[in-house]
């Protein structure tokens, strides 16, 4: 049986009314059999057969000071299976709650037993009871015993989220090859490096370099599912500081590829965080977008994790292609996403700041604390490979591969690419083999999803920020070294450090490159720049910021002339043209005090009427005697 | 991407060479590159570089391996250097010598079947010159080039499998030819030997002040001469106005000493370079000749201009006076404001390669884009100086330049609004609040030297009728035009209205204020040439004005900005005042 218990703190009692309450409730669900059993574990001399004083004569036994006895003949994880019950799971046996925080289940015979009607007693049977007739194993401990014990039982220690130092430099992983000349298995051990990566600042850049990319228009995604194409991956790849996760890996071409994460999230990210929104085919900035791009990046990214965990937008388990059946049957079982990322931001949230965690001890916590959660209610329905094959029921526990694939792309994909966490990876076909590879159907892949080589992770400053942890974040001191040189004959030069991908597309926006390092103040550029909607201030502040030297005059004036001009003129919305048949008629309306608010003289015979006033303009008209045919157009 | 903060080299894959004067090692690495790499720029923190066929070429002629060039760029590199340009150097590097012009001095009997008889060398310009020939390094070499488009018909017999006969007259075309087809030849035919002309350099002018070359016009005319080897004698020398060209082109006669023919741009030039050449060389009176409209007298020393030479009483007559060139046996020709030389010129020019060639300018710029013409046929750059080194070393005044932004009227405003575009430039140059802006700087800028240069006579006229100053325009007679410029000099006017006569070769020592009221269009060599006006140290070292005045709100601020391309990139600042009546 699969007990489902509401989410608690680590460590936090359960506080739910218990399953018995009494010892002799629960001796009741047990057949005389099975209590014979039982008070032969029993150092009683007495030996009833009717099921009434057998229960009357174990109960005894265990109410008197002799529980204490009964207490001590337990082995050490015995005891801690019912500390952990007494104190808190409130009276419940939850063995893989209990195997994942004391990494193996207590001695049991009856559990153990093939047939477990046959099975021998197991001392533990006298702690734990089952709450109904006809099972022989019991689970729950009764409440009046879970009072007693607490006389006698230590607290268990609590339980943490174990920290380590660093990630491993390198991990083993065993390759094997089947030699046919030798007819032998040849295992070959391998050290596979892992790359650690930090992603707070990078975050914060790539914010700002894919925010510029969409408003540059050169995002194109899918109308139908909001994804990007590869084109559009390929754009914002290039503009990633550091690129993306396994760029830089080469990948055998022997293997399933990888594909892309972060340039995928992003995209993501700017839809769910209402940054962006689809415009034809291309993504085009909202009002908050453009706002976003000349905000502090922390703020934006908070804003982000925060809508993003309310979003509709994408179900992370869509970007595991090998899990089948997320679009057909499958798609109804799927637990409501905000609930599932709640969940893991709660227990993201108990998560130190600043220090590395082992993804395995974190999935273990998770177990351990009984803050496990669903991916889907009817896992039958989603498969691998074929349908009617490897269902993923197969993969029977509260914490199956569903939930574990989720959690990583939500780790992987999101969490880290916003920067909230660095992680440390190696790639997916160098990870060990896991419950994955037991399943069937899963031969023709060389891994379940893109993120499997999560390794660990480690929560940022801005993590904490994000998650509610700290009340404000500092981004950290960026020494910013003059990098480029703004010359008097227009011409910008970089001579520092090269220019991050946001920077250089901010460059690009605004000014013409003419060589590699040389980019040219050109006004037809800037007024382009800022007739879409670029700002050009926020340029001048950047280029001021990044120049050595103030600007020289010629660069002054460059800026004054362009912002005056990208000023002078105003955008009144669409307006009709109307042709009078003589000047007479033209002036008369456009002096008429019924409809001269509505419209200008334009030459000698033409008015203009703004869209918005026609219809005023016209019941003027009517009123001064006249009527405008509606227009073909 | 890896990054040196100490280096001060920045390679470009467009073969430009960025050079941060502000890094630790930017004296290291100017030295590293300055023989192979051509200076083209040289604002205040940035100099540009550009690594051309031509300063590869030299660099090799000097005996610098490609190998050294590759080292000094990767050696100074900030940023990595793009791998196509080692690869473009050694490319072109391993071209120099791959073709040479040599004298034929024992001509191999022709290759070709039917061509027995010598070479025709009927259009050699110089009979007393032994003919030449082309050598290549290899026979594939010699097939690509008889093949190729341009340098094909200039070849005459095969006398060997790598080597042609080549027309006299074709040396400066073949060339030219051999340059755009990527093998540049190494020309080692020689010149001519001129007429012999004894001169010397005074050490005291005739005026009495003490004179000496100052050592960047002694290196100039060195570059120049090369010690009289063939691989010398031929090529520009660039330096800013005021600098002393003439100086140099003295120097290069007094290393030659022989007759000289000099083309200037104009008679006021013509009668400069005589004072200059009677104050400051050994040359008598009456070895100078002059060779204009005025007077058509040839001598030892010959002074003539461009606008001579190119006369011709209609579209379709013949150069009259293009025979000068070959009326004595020059042994030098000067060719003064060469950035002036007109197409005519040029042609002939490519016929005399023969005889020793020098440019003299301080903007090689021509609008026409023809600047590589003046490469091959008058010779490479043989010594640049950025105008604010000689300014920091006190050679030419330093130069403040102030443009003066004047709003127009209401209504002339309205007016330059509905003009087509073709002359909105005129109305906006000839805004006449303008005049209100000269009378101001006039009085701000009372008891020094003023120059008034426009592009517009109406608007020049309009000006000396309010302010009471001599205008010289193209149609002011010579004599006039002198009496007034000794007037100028002399301190009986205090400033004169020029149109654009002023523009070039005009030496007023004391102007150290200009006032540039419009111009032609976008033209950077007019900028140029106009600040080049005041320039002249200063005898109490004060700085010189430069003025532009530039209509607010109309297409002359975007013409303005092109104008001062060269003098901000040669370093000098522009400070932008709004005119407020």
């Amino acid at each position: 049986m699969k007990i489902h218990m509401a989410i608690a703190e680590p460590n936090m009692a359960i506080t739910q009314p218990s399953l018995l309450i009494t010892l002799e409730e629960g001796l009741t669900f047990h057949t005389v059999d099975r209590l014979k059993m039982l008070l032969q574990l029993l150092p009683v001399k007495e030996s009833p057969t009717r099921k009434a004083e057998i229960i009357e004569a174990i109960a005894r036994y265990i109410r008197s000071a002799n529980l204490r006895k009964l207490w001590q003949r337990l082995n050490a994880l015995q005891q801690a299976a019912v500390a952990e019950a007494v104190y808190v799971t409130g009276g419940l046996y939850l063995p893989e709650q209990f195997q994942a925080k004391y990494g193996e289940l207590p001695e049991w015979e009856s559990r153990t037993a093939r047939y477990s009607y046959r099975a021998p007693a197991s001392l533990l049977d006298l702690f734990f009871y089952p709450i109904a007739n006809y099972s022989t194993v019991g689970h729950v401990l009764p409440e009046d015993m879970r009072q007693t014990l607490k006389a006698l039982v230590k607290e268990p220690p609590s339980l943490t989220i174990q920290s380590i130092k660093q990630p491993p430099e390198s991990i083993q992983v065993e390759y094997q090859r089947y030699d046919y000349q030798q007819r032998k298995t040849i295992r070959r051990l391998e050290n596979v490096p892992v790359v650690c990566c930090a992603t707070e600042q990078a975050a914060q850049q790539d914010l700002l370099a894919v925010l510029r990319l969409v408003h540059l228009g050169k995002v194109s995604v899918s109308d139908k599912t909001l994804m990007p194409g590869k084109a559009a991956l390929n754009a914002i790849a290039p503009l990633l500081q550091g690129g993306d996760y396994y760029s830089d890996i080469e990948q055998p071409t022997d293997q399933d590829p990888i594909g892309d994460i972060k340039p995928f999230a992003w995209v993501m990210l700017l839809q769910g965080g209402g940054l962006a929104q689809l415009d034809g085919k291309k993504l085009q900035l909202t009002k908050a977008g453009q706002k976003a791009m000349s905000t502090d990046p922390a703020k934006t990214i908070q804003t982000i994790w925060k809508k993003w965990l309310k979003s509709t937008v994408l179900d992370e388990l869509r970007r595991v292609d090998i899990i089948k059946g997320q679009t057909g049957k499958g798609k109804r079982g799927l637990t409501a996403l905000s609930g599932r990322r709640q969940h893991l931001v709660s227990v993201l949230s108990q998560c130190p700041v600043k220090k590395w965690i082992d993804y395995a001890a974190l999935t273990r916590y998770i177990i351990a604390s009984g803050q496990s959660f669903s991916v889907s209610r009817s896992p039958e329905n989603l498969y691998i490979s074929e349908p009617g094959y490897g269902y993923l029921y197969d993969s029977n526990s509260s914490w199956s591969i569903l939930e574990d694939t989720y959690t990583r792309c939500f780790l992987f994909e999101y969490a880290a690419t916003l920067g909230l966490f660095d992680v440390a990876y190696v790639a997916p076909y160098d990870i060990p083999s896991n419950e994955f590879k037991q399943l069937w159907g899963t031969d023709d892949y060389d891994f379940l999803s893109r993120y499997d080589g999560l390794l660990a992770l480690r929560m940022t400053p801005l993590g904490a920020f994000c998650l509610g942890l700290a009340n404000s974040y500092t981004a950290a001191t960026v020494t910013v070294e003059s990098t480029l040189r703004v010359l008097p004959n227009l011409d910008i030069v970089m001579t520092g450090p090269p220019l991050s991908p946001a920077e250089a597309l901010m460059m690009n926006t605004f000014t013409e490159k003419t060589a590699d390092a040389v980019w040219k103040l050109n006004r037809e550029t800037a007024l382009k720049a800022a007739e879409s909607g670029h700002d050009l201030k926020e340029f001048q502040a950047f280029l001021t910021k990044a120049s050595a030297e103030a600007f020289p005059k010629t660069v002054k004036q460059f800026f004054e002339d362009c912002l005056s001009r990208s000023q002078s003129l105003q955008d009144q919305g669409i307006a009709r043209l109307i042709e009078c048949a003589d000047a007479t008629l033209a002036a008369l309306i456009a002096h008429d005090s019924r409809t001269k608010k509505y419209c200008q003289l334009a030459g000698d015979r033409h008015l203009v009427v703004l869209l918005d006033h026609e219809t005023r303009f016209r019941n003027g008209l009517r009123k001064l005697g006249y009527t405008l045919p509606l227009s073909a157009n | 991407m890896s990054y040196f903060p100490d280096n001060a080299l920045i390679i470009q894959s467009d073969r430009t060479v960025l050079l941060d004067v502000h890094a630790p090692k930017a004296k290291a690495a100017q030295e590293a590159i300055a023989p192979f790499a051509e200076l083209i720029k040289s604002p205040e923190h940035i100099h540009t570089y550009r690594l051309s066929p031509l300063s590869i070429w030299n660099a090799r002629a000097a005996g610098m391996p490609v190998s050294s060039m590759v080292a000094a760029l990767q050696d100074h590199a900030k940023y990595p250097m793009p791998e196509s340009i080692a690869q473009e150097i050694a490319a072109l590097g391993d071209r120099y010598g791959l073709t040479t012009l040599k004298p034929l001095n024992n001509p191999l009997k022709p290759l070709k079947p039917g061509s027995a008889e010598a070479p025709d060398f009927s259009s050699d310009l110089s009979s007393d010159l032994s003919p030449l020939m082309l050598k290549v390094a290899d026979e594939p070499l010699a097939e690509l080039l008889q093949r190729h488009e341009q340098v094909g018909p200039l070849l005459g017999d095969r006398l060997s499998p790598t080597t042609f006969a080549i027309d006299l007259g074709d040396r400066g075309r073949l060339k030219q030819a051999l340059l755009s087809a990527g093998y540049p030849a190494e020309d080692l035919a020689g010149y001519l030997t001129g007429d012999e002309l004894t001169l010397s350099l005074r050490s005291t002018t005739e005026t009495g002040e003490p004179f000496h070359l100052r050592p960047y016009q002694q290196t100039a005319a060195k570059l120049f001469y090369q010690a009289g080897q063939a691989k010398g004698g031929n090529g520009v020398i660039v330096l800013p106005c005021g600098a002393g060209k003439t100086m140099v082109g003295m120097a290069a006669m007094a290393e030659i000493q022989q007759k000289t023919l000099i083309l200037t741009s104009s008679l006021t030039s013509v009668r400069q370079w005589q004072r200059e050449l009677l104050d400051k060389t050994t040359l008598k009176k009456e070895q100078l000749a002059e060779y204009s409209g005025q007077h058509k007298a040839t001598g030892p020393v010959t002074l003539a201009t461009y606008q001579i030479l190119t006369y011709r009483a209609s579209q379709d007559d013949d150069f009259l006076h293009l025979g000068l060139f070959d009326q004595q046996a020059w042994g030098l020709i000067i060719y003064d404001e060469v950035h002036l030389l007109p197409a005519p010129i040029f042609r002939i020019t490519a016929q005399l390669q023969a005889r020793r060639r020098l440019g003299l300018t301080a903007t090689l710029i021509r609008e026409d884009g023809r600047e590589g013409d003046v490469f091959t046929l008058i010779g490479p750059k043989r010594y640049d100086v950025p105008w604010r080194e000689l300014e920091g070393e006190g050679f030419i005044a330093a130069a403040d330049c102030t443009e003066i932004r004047v709003a127009q009227t209401k209504e002339r405003q309205m007016e330059y609004a509905i003009a087509s575009r073709r002359y909105q430039f005129r109305i906006a140059a000839e805004n006449p609040v303008k005049l209100a802006v000269v009378q101001s700087l006039l009085k701000k800028e009372k008891g020094h030297r003023v120059l008034i240069i426009g592009e517009y006579i109406d608007q020049l006229k309009a000006i000396a009728q309010q302010i009471d100053l001599p205008l010289i325009t193209g149609k002011t007679s010579q004599p006039k035009r002198d009496q007034l410029y000794a007037d100028f000099r002399s301190g009986e006017v205090s400033g004169l209205i020029l149109s654009r006569v002023g523009n070039f070769a005009l030496d007023l020592p004391d102007a150290d204020v200009l006032i540039q009221v419009s111009g032609k269009y976008g033209s950077r060599q007019e900028e140029a040439q106009r600040l080049g006006r005041i320039l002249r140290p200063k005898r109490d070292g004060r700085s010189a004005q430069f003025y532009t005045l530039v209509s607010s709100r109309t297409c002359e601020e975007a013409f303005a900005q092109h104008r001062q391309l060269f003098l901000t990139e040669q370093g000098y600042r522009y400070h932008i005042q709004q005119w407020d009546a």
